[in-house]
């Protein structure tokens, strides 16, 4: 009866180490923080393209041209300086043009919680609204969304001058 | 030589009748009807205060004929020629102004000029008589002439600071970039200063094309810190010596004409009276206005360029020349020569002394319906259009140095630009005149501002200098000197508004002259927040509240003005509130200050703006936008946009005009686009 109980247990002990070697030896499939991949695809240049209510680049008879380009803040300081880990931090520089003119630039930050977008000018001045960020599938299309107002942006590249 | 009157001239009075020759047509005076009495006074535009004997200058209907010409002999005439030689290509425009109809007569020994001008004045081919006046070049007392090796020492114990130009004597030069540097004077005040740093890093430093001729003493062409930037008449360079190679009527006018001896610049004193003397004056403005920039050499001129040749020009019209000249005929024949020959801003640091006129018309015509020689000659030159930016020339002028309430004339005429002096402490210089016609203020700098116990010249304002003219120990061999008055800072006005023309051409930019002079003068900082309590400034106290509301617009600001020249400014206002914006960014920050043109609101102080129906319905609104304490109040309840038209006026309470000296309306153009939010900082975030 002993050697039978042996053999149990040795069979038994064989089949957990080989479940263990399985285990270990199977690859994890790696999945991407939605907050970062969000802060990732905000990154880069964007134009405005559309005004919700005037459904274009003017209000009244003034044409707006606005480009702004997000930079996200380098992984280790968001790491260190975040006050979660579940927010995306960065700077933008905003170069609008409303009416005639030349172009005037803005500078600031950035912090993104989930897809809610904040920001200040490097005055401190809070920006004048919160959004709720939408990117299309591709990410070539973002939608910033204020309480009164939602504005689409197209990705692109800043005209030389600016 | 002791003058008589020639037996058969009366003097004209109601119930006698006079005439120079029975064949011409002449007013009689009868006790019913005295039309001589008036005939003289509708006829003689001045009086014969500060003028040149011997000579009149006479304003015909028609080019004189030889009848004519005879009766004037018999008034006294012994010579009689045109002030004013035609420009070929211009005569559309003589006529218009009729600068083709005015002749000097030279009168004999043996009448007086007051005896001349009431005979003269009875012909009925003479429209307009004037005295010729004698003007005051704005000059300061100090003149204090210094060397390179003299400023070296000077500057030896103050560190670099950023500067954009690496002309070694930029950091005395604090009317453009003051630091607040207390070598320079212990009260300085930091930012005291026409804020051109920028604008000369970012925008523009200048553009040859842009001509500013100085109507002054002469400009030393040679100077090593302004030849660079001197126009340049290339047909009488590249032709022939003692010929009017371009047929302008002057000969060998290279770099202008001195109309004093009729002939080439002249800056050294040479003359057998020690008491007649150059000073300097003209070299001395044009070093503000262009002298060269970035050559590591001398001092900067405000546009003088970025050291790539691309300063704007000089052109010389000398009419001071060792205290002779300054007068009527000889001003009126340079600033015909600066319209002719390109000029695009005459900077004229003179004036009749102050009090002489108190309003447009006692100045312009005496009250009656001609006009003064000098004065069609500046209509002239604002009619001519020298660049592809404005329609027509800008005349900026010195407002006076004798510390009067009101601005001296020519420069206190209503649509001429007069300038009024601070110091580098940012207070009105003792010596400035203030007030009515006074349209805005620059630096002019200040001599008595102390320094560790004494009174160093740094207060004062640096540029160029001939060397050929000696200091006070007459030590010659001097480039540059520290000089004070509205005589310099009329070239600081001057300069920004060639710099200004420099950047609109620039940009493809055009205005109409009024436009462009609004929109200099609506390029202002607050000048009045300060002026409380007393300036005492060595034997000087100033009553600071005197000044207040008495400095024009404020102290010109050369970025705000660039800015301006960009485009419409564009505001932002939160659709469904009620709100007030601060307009001073684009307004020049004296805005509060200003006195508004247009109907009254609804509230006392409220003065509405324009607006056009289109554009209130676009917004929304449902009342006008007004003006209140420097800001504009407006409420939108709909998303979109308008353009607000303000009314304001530069220099005083009223506008200036016949009955009294007054300010230049000026009108400002807002855009207002109306969101659903706005940012603080006028972002689109």
């Amino acid at each position: 009866m002993k050697n039978e109980e042996l053999g149990m247990k040795n069979r038994l002990f064989l089949i957990a180490v080989a479940l263990l070697a399985l285990v270990s030896c199977t690859p994890k499939t790696p999945t991407e923080d939605p907050q970062e991949k969000m802060a990732k695809a905000l990154a880069g240049t964007w134009n405005l393209i559309s005004i919700t209510e005037t459904r274009s680049v003017s209000i009244g008879s003034e044409e707006v041209d606005v480009y702004i380009v997000f930079e996200t803040d380098q992984p280790e300081a968001t790491r260190a300086e975040a006050a979660s880990p579940a927010e995306s931090t960065g700077t933008f520089t905003l170069y609008q043009m409303l009416g005639t003119g030349r172009f005037r630039t803005f500078r600031g930050r950035w912090t993104l919680i989930g897809t809610h977008l904040t920001g200040a000018y490097t005055n401190g001045t809070p920006w004048g609204a919160e959004y709720e960020v939408t990117l299309d599938d591709d990410d070539t299309r973002l939608t910033l969304a204020a309480p009164k107002e939602t504005c689409i942006y197209t990705r692109t590249t800043l005209p030389s001058g600016l | 030589m002791k003058k008589r009157i020639i037996p058969f001239i009366l003097t004209a009075v109601v119930g006698m009748t006079t005439a120079c020759s029975d064949s011409l047509e002449v007013a009689v005076a009868t006790p019913e009807s005295p039309v001589t009495q008036a005939t003289r006074s509708a006829k003689i535009v001045n009086d014969s205060e500060i003028t040149r004997q011997g000579i009149l200058l006479l304003k015909f209907e028609s080019a004189p004929t030889d009848e004519v010409r005879s009766q004037l002999a018999s008034c006294g005439v012994t010579d009689l020629q045109p002030v004013f030689p035609s420009m070929p290509g211009k005569k559309e425009l003589e006529q218009r102004f009729g600068l083709d109809r005015w002749y000097e007569a030279t009168l004999s020994d043996e009448v007086t000029t007051d005896a001349a001008a009431d005979a003269i004045c009875l012909l009925a081919e003479v429209t307009t008589v004037q005295y010729d006046n004698v003007y005051h070049n704005e000059e300061s007392e100090f003149v204090v002439p210094v060397s390179e090796s003299e400023l070296g020492l000077r500057a030896a114990t103050r560190a670099a600071t950023d500067l954009p130009f690496n002309d070694p004597w930029l950091r005395y030069q604090w009317g453009y970039i003051n630091t607040g540097d207390v070598s320079l004077a212990e009260d300085i005040y930091k930012g005291a200063d026409i804020n051109v740093k920028n604008a000369w890093k970012n925008l523009t430093g200048g553009d040859p094309e842009i001509i500013v001729a100085v109507v002054d003493e002469a400009v030393k062409s040679d100077h090593p810190d302004l030849a660079a930037n001197m126009w340049v008449n290339e047909a009488e360079r590249n032709g022939k010596e003692g010929v009017d190679d371009d047929g302008n009527g002057y000969v060998d006018d290279i770099y202008g004409y001195n109309f004093v001896r009729n002939g080439a610049l002249h800056w050294k004193n040479d003359h057998p009276n020690d008491e007649y003397v150059n000073t300097g004056h003209g070299t001395h403005c044009a070093g503000t206005i262009a002298a060269v920039n970035n050559n590591n050499l001398g001092v900067c001129g405000i546009a003088g360029g970025t050291g790539n040749g691309d300063g704007c020009r000089i052109m010389s019209c000398q009419i001071f020349d060792q205290k002779e000249g300054g007068d009527s005929r000889i001003a009126s024949k340079a600033i015909k020569y600066a319209a002719d020959m390109g000029a695009s801003i005459i900077s004229c640091s003179f004036g009749y002394p102050g009090g002489t006129y108190k309003s447009d018309a006692a100045y312009r015509n005496g009250n009656n319906k001609s006009n003064k020689i000098e004065y069609d000659a500046i209509k002239y030159f604002e009619a001519s259009k020298n660049n592809s930016v404005v329609d027509g020339g800008i005349p900026i002028f010195a407002a006076g140095n004798d510390g009067d309430p009101y601005a001296t004339y020519p420069g206190a005429l209503y649509d001429v630009i007069s300038v009024s002096a601070f110091g580098p402490d940012y207070l009105p210089a003792y010596y400035t005149n203030y007030g009515p016609g006074c349209n805005i203020v620059a630096p002019g700098g200040e001599y008595y501002h102390k320094v560790n116990g004494s009174y160093p010249p740094e207060g004062m304002i640096l540029s160029c200098y001939p060397s050929e003219l000696g200091d006070a120990w007459d030590v010659r061999g001097k480039d540059y000197a520290f000089s004070q008055g509205t005589s310099m800072a009329c070239p600081h006005v001057s300069g920004v508004a060639a710099l200004g023309l420099s950047y609109a051409k620039k940009l493809g930019k055009t205005f109409t002259a009024t436009e462009f002079k609004e929109l200099l003068l609506s390029s202002a900082n607050d000048f009045d927040s300060r002026l409380k309590g007393e300036k005492k400034l060595y034997n000087n106290t100033l009553n600071l509240g005197n000044y207040r509301k008495q400095m024009g617009t404020g102290s010109i600001d050369t970025y705000l003005f660039m800015m301006q020249i960009e485009g419409i400014p564009c505001l932002t206002a939160e659709t469904g509130r009620n709100q007030w914006i601060d307009v001073s960014q684009y307004f020049g920050t004296s805005s509060v200050n200003l006195t508004y043109l247009g109907e009254p609101g609804k509230e006392n102080g409220q003065v509405l703006c324009e607006i056009s129906d289109e554009d209130r319905e676009s917004l929304g609104l449902q009342q006008d936008p007004y003006m209140q304490y420097g800001k504009l109040y407006i409420y939108p309840t709909k998303i979109g946009s308008g353009k607000v038209i303000i009314h304001a006026i530069a220099g005083g309470t009223i506008v200036g005009g016949d009955d009294a000296i007054g300010g230049m309306p000026m009108t400002q153009e807002v855009t207002i686009i109306s969101r659903t939010f706005k940012s603080g900082t006028g972002g689109w975030l």
